[in-house]
């Protein structure tokens, strides 16, 4: 019952929801709808669980002081702080809005601009002429790269173009076969999730 | 009764789900598929006894999503992965970025240790949720990876743009580094920065490669007959438009 | 050390310092590199130039300040355009942090052509779910969102008085980092003929153009550059065309170092790279 309670729910709400996608009929039509609604309230709540969880484990770690413990209580305050001011005075609030404007977006885009410095020792360290495949991803990597900046136009007018070609020809071939690829794959979990072949996110196997 | 503009729609998914089905049942029967080798998955296993041997924990993260394909396929290598390390007495630190999966990784992990015949080796807090903000969970994997100096980094599941963060994190750290992702822009930062990457259905095709599992397998090989059935729409659709003849666009529009 | 080996050994820390050395130098004196128009910008413009007057598009920033330093320009680019010609606009996010960014876009250039919150432009708070949410639009879009962002039933929203359902929307402009747009093409565009168009990251504008050559999408932004080129199209010079030089030159010193790293190993001793070696 553990495991056969979940698979029927989700075998009936993946059932209609697919089956009202392609056929006209208004009672699948309106329980569609309503999972689809259910759905975001879902959703929704998982993110209080997110916050639940994160409260859960941090006051064990700060109360019981294992590793970093103050750093816990100060995620724990952080946490509060927040929510307290978003419950009460909403998102709309300037107070609100200056802690998201001078805090978050600021760590948010630091952490972010690491990637420029990562991408430039990576690049260096690993774009190695080691193969003929490994010398056509390096000369395409440099015109198109060249392509999308104005020194590359500067140095030659063509390089525009010749990247854009690069885009439209053999990256969107490439990229056409991934995506496809991808797809089959992914309406083979699906399927397997709506029929109760996939049994691993109750913690079991087939 | 069918609505305008998915009756080939309608077509396609039962051609393929009668595929799916039908490979699954030659699949139990033990009719089988003969999967080439995926250098990556290879890899694991030298991976994991490196870890082993240098006495260092592996760090496993599942990505930035709760419960699409890629999770479900990120599972499977997830559960080998941690039973070999149940087997090999290595520590395995899973990080989670989605509160919903949470549960459900634990039970994973757990398992694993169960099922290799080592419940006592498993360590709750060596399962861990970080945050669902995308750069605070990156944070928290950098700070592992720097201070318990893992000897392996796994990154299987739908990255974003934290994934050369952590490939090159795991790097400067010391790691050897196995990926595998479908979400194509972030492809290319881990085929630069990891040592091996899984493409796009690599990753969905890990689990049937792992487990043998019939299941996953006979799904595998459905997937090979939808393929060749976009192959030949391609083909025949290229030729067709060529000719100056668009009846394969009309059909598949309706 | 021989040259070769010190060339391809260089300590990634002065990579580092060089790389912000370039990308501050422009940002202070700017350098002025010409910028070529791409098919795909061009694509963007022609589609929001062409809708019908007093059209009703939803624009949905959805990305975090990560993403930021290229989508906030492409918003705020094509919004000029969108208010240029009068469009009416329902500002809404996939993403919580995302909603930051259609209140700023509304805010900041409404008051420059004269738009009014619930007559010309609406916010839309939050709604949990991305493509649930998304198909939910496509299936009840006045269902889906209630209330505006302040708390605004949108029964009184003039606005919305000319809203029933996804078909009266005219267009979707979608600024994503990843899956988002995808989530608009599956459950909007394929499913209602919804046009869509809108912005990537550089990084995620490969992955775009099968859905271009498909027709359903309709043009995108690329990046940084897509910006600064859609900003010479609508003439509003802004933070895209200040920061090209400084993509320039960092473009440059990366393809130099690569250039330098292949030279030490084809010239110097080759060494096989180590597994997880760090620096």
């Amino acid at each position: 019952m553990k495991q056969t309670g979940p698979i029927v729910v989700t075998f009936i709400a993946g059932a209609v929801v697919l089956i009202e996608f392609f056929l006209k009929i208004d009672a699948l039509k309106f329980w569609a709808d309503t999972f689809g609604k259910w759905q975001l309230v879902f959703v929704a709540f998982a993110s209080a669980l997110g916050a639940a969880n994160l409260i859960r484990i941090h006051a064990n770690r700060a109360t019981q002081k294992r590793s970093d413990w103050p750093y816990s209580y100060l995620l724990l305050g952080a946490l509060g702080a927040w929510t307290i001011l978003g419950v009460l005075k909403g998102p709309q609030n300037t107070n609100y809005d200056f802690l998201y404007q001078n805090l978050l977006q600021p760590l948010s885009a630091t952490l972010f601009s690491v990637n420029s410095f990562y991408i430039a020792s990576a690049a260096y360290r690993s774009f190695r002429v080691r193969t003929a495949e490994a010398a056509m991803l390096l000369v395409s990597a440099v015109i198109v790269m060249l392509s999308n900046v104005g020194i590359g136009t500067a140095i030659w007018k063509g390089f525009p173009e010749l990247g854009g070609w690069f885009m439209r020809v053999p990256n969107a071939a490439g990229m056409r076969g991934i995506i496809i690829g991808a797809a089959l794959g992914a309406i083979a979990i699906s399927l397997r999730v709506i029929l109760g072949l996939e049994r691993s996110q109750y913690g079991g196997t087939e | 009764m069918i609505y305008e503009g998915r009756v080939s729609m309608f077509v396609m998914f039962c051609i393929l789900t009668g595929l799916y089905m039908w490979s699954i049942s030659n699949a139990r029967r033990g009719v089988g598929l003969q999967t080439r080798r995926v250098p990556g998955l290879d890899a694991l296993d030298e991976a994991l006894g490196r870890a082993a041997e240098m006495g260092r924990p592996v760090h496993y993260t599942m990505g930035l999503q709760a419960f699409e394909a890629q999770t479900f396929a990120s599972m499977e290598i997830l559960r080998f992965a941690a039973t070999q390390c149940a087997k090999l007495d290595v520590r395995i630190i899973t990080t989670n970025y989605h509160p919903a999966v949470h549960p459900i990784i634990e039970e994973v992990v757990r398992g694993a240790f169960v099922s290799a015949g080592r419940p006592d080796a498993y360590r709750a807090d060596d399962v861990r949720y970080l945050s669902d903000n995308q750069l605070a969970y990156t944070s928290g994997v950098i700070a592992i990876l720097e201070r318990e100096k893992c000897a392996v980094n796994l990154l299987f599941g739908p990255f974003y743009a934290e994934s050369l963060i952590f490939a090159e994190a795991g790097y400067n750290a010391g790691s050897m580094q196995i990926a595998g992702t479908a979400n194509t822009h972030q492809l290319p930062f881990l085929v630069a920065a990891c040592d091996y990457t899984l493409i796009g259905e690599e990753m969905f095709a890990a689990g049937a490669y792992l487990s043998k599992n019939p299941v996953l397998t006979g799904c595998l090989m459905g997937q090979e007959y939808g393929k060749y059935i976009a192959v030949a729409l391609m083909v025949f659709g290229a030729i067709a438009v060529s000719a100056g003849n668009r009846f394969l666009i009309e059909i598949l529009s309706k | 050390m021989s040259f070769f080996e010190f060339i391809g050994n260089v300590d990634r820390r002065y990579i580092y310092v060089l790389l912000v050395i370039l990308i501050v130098y422009p940002l202070v004196k700017p350098i002025g590199l010409p910028l070529a128009m791409s098919r795909e910008t061009r694509q963007v413009f022609e589609t929001v130039d062409a809708l019908p007057p007093n059209s009703i598009v939803i624009l949905s920033p959805d990305y975090s300040p990560g993403a930021e330093a290229e989508l906030w320009p492409q918003t705020v680019a094509i919004t000029h355009h969108l208010m240029q010609k009068g469009h009416r606009i329902i500002a809404l996010s996939l993403w919580a942090d995302g909603v930051m960014y259609a209140r700023r876009a509304m805010e900041t250039l409404g008051p420059k052509y004269g738009y009014v919150n619930g007559v010309d432009y609406v916010i839309m708070p939050w709604v949990a779910g991305r493509d649930a949410a998304v198909s939910a639009m496509g299936r009840d879009l006045r269902s889906v969102y209630t209330q505006d962002f302040y708390g605004t039933p949108i029964t009184q929203i003039p606005m919305y008085e000319d809203i029933r359902d996804i078909r009266d929307i005219a267009l979707v402009v979608s600024y994503a980092t990843g899956d988002d747009q995808d989530y608009y093409l599956q459950q909007l565009q394929a499913v209602y003929g919804t046009p869509v168009t809108g912005g990537c990251t550089a990084v995620s504008s490969p992955g775009r153009m099968p859905y271009i050559q498909s027709g359903q999408l309709s043009g995108f932004l690329s990046g940084l550059r897509g910006a600064a080129e859609y900003e010479v199209l609508v003439r509003e010079p802004g933070l895209a065309a200040a920061g090209m030089d400084a993509q320039s030159l960092s473009h440059a010193l990366v393809i130099v170092f690569i250039i330098l790293g292949n030279l030490a190993y084809l010239l110097g001793s080759k060494r096989p790279s180590a597994v997880g070696g760090g620096n």
